[in-house]
């Protein structure tokens, strides 16, 4: 390993973004989107984008003002210690439900792919232990591995689709916005749940480099992911019309499956997409636990997270075999980000916003007397 | 010591690091190519047939080693309660591993259609399948799958391959429709159980796709000729190719003058007009004759005789696309023709009024055509 120092550059930063919010969700992206606001996926995708921006900027905006601590501490400043701890374990226990549920729902797609007589207990181990590594050597490894696996998996996947550019019916993106605005807007805060993914702003603030650059780095992440989801859907609304892709499990999958690649004899093009999906499911497994571990190593106060990260890897394992199925598993993501989710990147953001104003206030007003 | 660490280091890394469970070799498996499913008669429901090409023959034959021997593609039929089981049972019989990645056909028995429990559970499977491709064709028979793909035919023993092979030159004649297997499912969502799916007949060693069946509400209602199918294809806009033919009265004498069409361009519209929904179509028809009567020399090189000839293919293309109209309105009285389609993704509001008799409605609309066709070329003489 290179030696490094804990500080990740502009650069890292924003890859480390992008590839945390690409993760498991990004085969049943178009399904969630297509089921919620039908021939507009396009404009909710765009809108839900821009209101995850919004959150994630709001998120980095408060870190950056604690610039040396992460949640754990400043949180105990902006409410009290004993609410900052209970707040602490539930954002920790959601980045080890996050990495188990993703974990389960890579196992299952595997196997039933590629690996028929694989047990899912060696598929979810083997990605647990290699996640792990990078985790112990902390956040440089991690981005560098994202700087890596960055263009392995955005350049094919961009490419792959190409060749089904004629099959795309651009009537099924019509009617444009008849879609009742409730549902729309419904829609729209859905789609806000495929960026989830932007939480560890609030434990890796401390270890950027330049944190004043930090505005920058989460928008181009952003617009990136934003531009790639919508690229993907694009295509696979395009090809199937939205009734076909609501009732799709893995309509990325299925898409693949309807590509004619010319010129050469490759069949099954989506056990290639499959192996591109593992990098993005890794990257993301792997920042989630990392902020998991920081985030334990912060609440005991241990001097490092390193001795911490195999504790963690049978907690992970045994919550990703709780859900009995893949239809279960489905269940549980939902119920994580209709509460969880909504919770830890919508209204603690605004809550902790008005505290921080508050003490603001109060401190000048200490200030002048 | 430190030489018994490296050591083990080295076994355990031997042991756990290396394979792979999931192996086949590539000679214990069977790629199947074409799949026909019937319905049986006996206590079990169906008769599935697998139709693979003999990889010894492909591997050694064109290496010129000689070494293949034997037929160039196996069939093997198997009855069970499901197609699924189907293959799974028949490794009782056959030494191979029998992979569905590459399937390129699946062929439907005619008593599969007409019996709408059948076809559910057939297209399910399909759909659910992690195997299947989503690239193959698949094809009604009049008759049973069966006979079609245990045989060997003399163009393209591979069955799966020869299908395809015919499907890429369907700009040719538009006798089928360029639908595949995304396209019915698509069609079956969307419209709750309606689609047109191919029609394939085998002859004695060579097969003909032409022709199609029409399903609805999951159950086969008619056949399409191939007349009637082109006509269903001009109103689909699937038309890029093929030819028609006019009565061109020259001289007394009336001539049969082929024309090809090379590029169609088609427009559409709705409106409605106190009550009655106005469907429009409109066809910009690019194309060349390619045959007239020898006498008449020279007199192809004048517009006028062009003209005529165009408002006769006006009124031939008008002709066939009335007959299939009339199928569809009058006869089976749905809408395959994708009107509703249409109607709610260019004018929702009308469609949000019309939705729900939709059934009742499609028979009674009007469907206006403006068909001109431009002749661009003459072939090679005056």
């Amino acid at each position: 390993m290179i030696k490094n120092n804990d500080k990740i550059s502009e650069n890292q930063t924003t890859i480390l973004l992008f590839t945390t919010i690409l993760g498991a969700g990004i085969l049943s992206l178009s399904s969630d989107v297509a089921q919620s606001a039908g021939p507009d996926s396009l404009i909710a995708l765009l809108l839900g984008g821009i209101i995850a921006l919004f959150f994630a900027r709001l998120i980095g905006h408060i870190a950056s003002k604690f610039p040396t601590e992460t949640f754990v501490e400043y949180s105990a400043k902006l409410v009290t210690k004993p609410v900052s701890v209970i707040i602490s374990i539930i954002l920790t226990g959601y980045f080890l439900i996050f990495v188990s549920l993703d974990l389960r729902i890579f196992a299952d797609v595997s196997k039933a792919y590629l690996l028929n007589n694989t047990p899912v207990e060696i598929i979810i181990l083997t990605l647990m232990f290699t996640s792990g590594y990078v985790v112990r050597y902390g956040i440089e490894p991690i981005s560098r591995m994202s700087e890596i696996l960055f263009p392995i998996m955005v350049i094919p996947l961009l490419l792959i689709f190409l060749p089904s550019i004629a099959d795309v019916d651009l009537s099924n993106f019509l009617p444009i916005l008849r879609t009742p605005p409730l549902e729309l807007l419904k829609g729209i805060l859905n789609t806000t749940y495929s960026f989830v993914g932007f939480e560890i702003l609030y434990v890796i603030f401390p270890y950027i480099n330049k944190g004043e650059k930090l505005k920058k780095c989460i928008n181009v992440s952003f617009a990136a992911i934003i531009l790639f989801y919508m690229y993907i859907t694009f295509y696979v609304i395009g090809i199937f019309g939205y009734k076909e892709t609501r009732l799709q499990l893995w309509p990325l999958l299925t898409v693949i499956k309807s590509i004619n690649f010319p010129g050469f004899f490759i069949e099954s093009l989506e056990s290639l997409v499959i192996a591109i999906w593992t990098f993005a499911v890794f990257t993301t497994i792997s920042a989630f636990q990392y902020a998991a571990v920081l985030s334990i190593s912060k609440l005991i106060k241990a001097r490092e997270h390193t001795y911490l990260v195999l504790p963690t890897i049978p907690i992970i394992y045994l919550m990703a075999l709780i859900p009995d199925s893949i239809v279960e598993a489905y269940k549980f993501v939902k119920y994580v980000s209709d509460y969880l989710a909504l919770f830890f990147i919508i209204i603690l953001p605004i809550l902790l916003y008005i505290l921080m104003k508050i003490k603001n206030k109060e401190g000048k007003n200490n200030e002048n007397n | 010591m430190k030489t018994i660490k490296i050591i083990s280091i080295f076994i355990v890394c031997i042991l756990f690091l290396t394979g792979c469970w999931d192996k086949v070799e590539i000679e214990d498996r069977a790629f199947v190519m074409t799949i026909g499913i019937d319905s049986s008669k006996e206590l079990k429901n169906y008769v599935v047939t697998f139709q693979f090409p003999n990889i010894r023959m492909i591997s050694t034959g064109t290496s010129g080693g000689g070494g293949g021997t034997g037929k160039p593609s196996f069939s093997i039929s198997e009855v069970a309660d499901t197609v699924f089981s189907a293959s799974r049972h028949i490794s009782t019989r056959l030494n191979k591993n029998l992979f569905l990645g590459h399937a390129k056909a699946i062929i439907l028995g005619e008593d599969i259609v007409t019996n709408k429990n059948n076809f559910l559970e057939v297209v399910d499977t399909l759909e659910r399948s992690y195997e299947l491709s989503r690239k193959l064709h698949i094809l009604v028979t009049p008759g049973r799958a069966q006979d079609i793909v245990l045989k060997n035919y003399k163009f393209d023993p591979n069955l799966g391959a020869y299908i395809e092979d015919i499907f890429k030159q369907y700009n040719k004649t538009s006798k089928f429709p360029n639908i595949d297997y995304n396209k019915v499912m698509k069609s079956l969502h969307e419209t709750n159980g309606n689609a047109i799916i191919p029609k394939i007949i085998a002859g004695k060693d060579e097969i003909r796709i032409s022709g199609s069946a029409i399903i609805k509400d999951y159950k086969l209602v008619g056949w399409l000729t191939d007349g009637e199918n082109m006509g269903y294809m001009w109103l689909t806009g699937l038309v890029k190719g093929g030819d028609i033919t006019f009565n061109m009265p020259l001289n007394n004498k009336s001539v049969k003058v082929p024309f090809n069409i090379t590029n169609v361009i088609m427009r559409r519209d709705v409106e409605e007009q106190n009550g009655k929904i106005i469907y429009k179509i409109k066809y910009d028809i690019e194309g060349d004759v390619t045959e007239c009567s020898f006498e008449n020399r020279a007199m192809m090189f004048d517009t006028k005789v062009l003209n005529r000839m165009e408002s006769k293919a006006n009124l031939q293309i008008q002709q066939m696309i009335n007959e299939a109209l009339n199928r569809f309105q009058k006869d089976l009285k749905v809408d395959m023709i994708g009107v509703g389609d249409y109607i709610e993704k260019h004018d929702p509001s009308l469609w949000n009024k019309v939705k729900p008799q939709w059934s009742d409605i499609f028979p009674n609309i009007e469907v206006k055509t403006m068909v001109s066709t431009h002749i661009r070329r003459i072939g090679l003489y005056k």
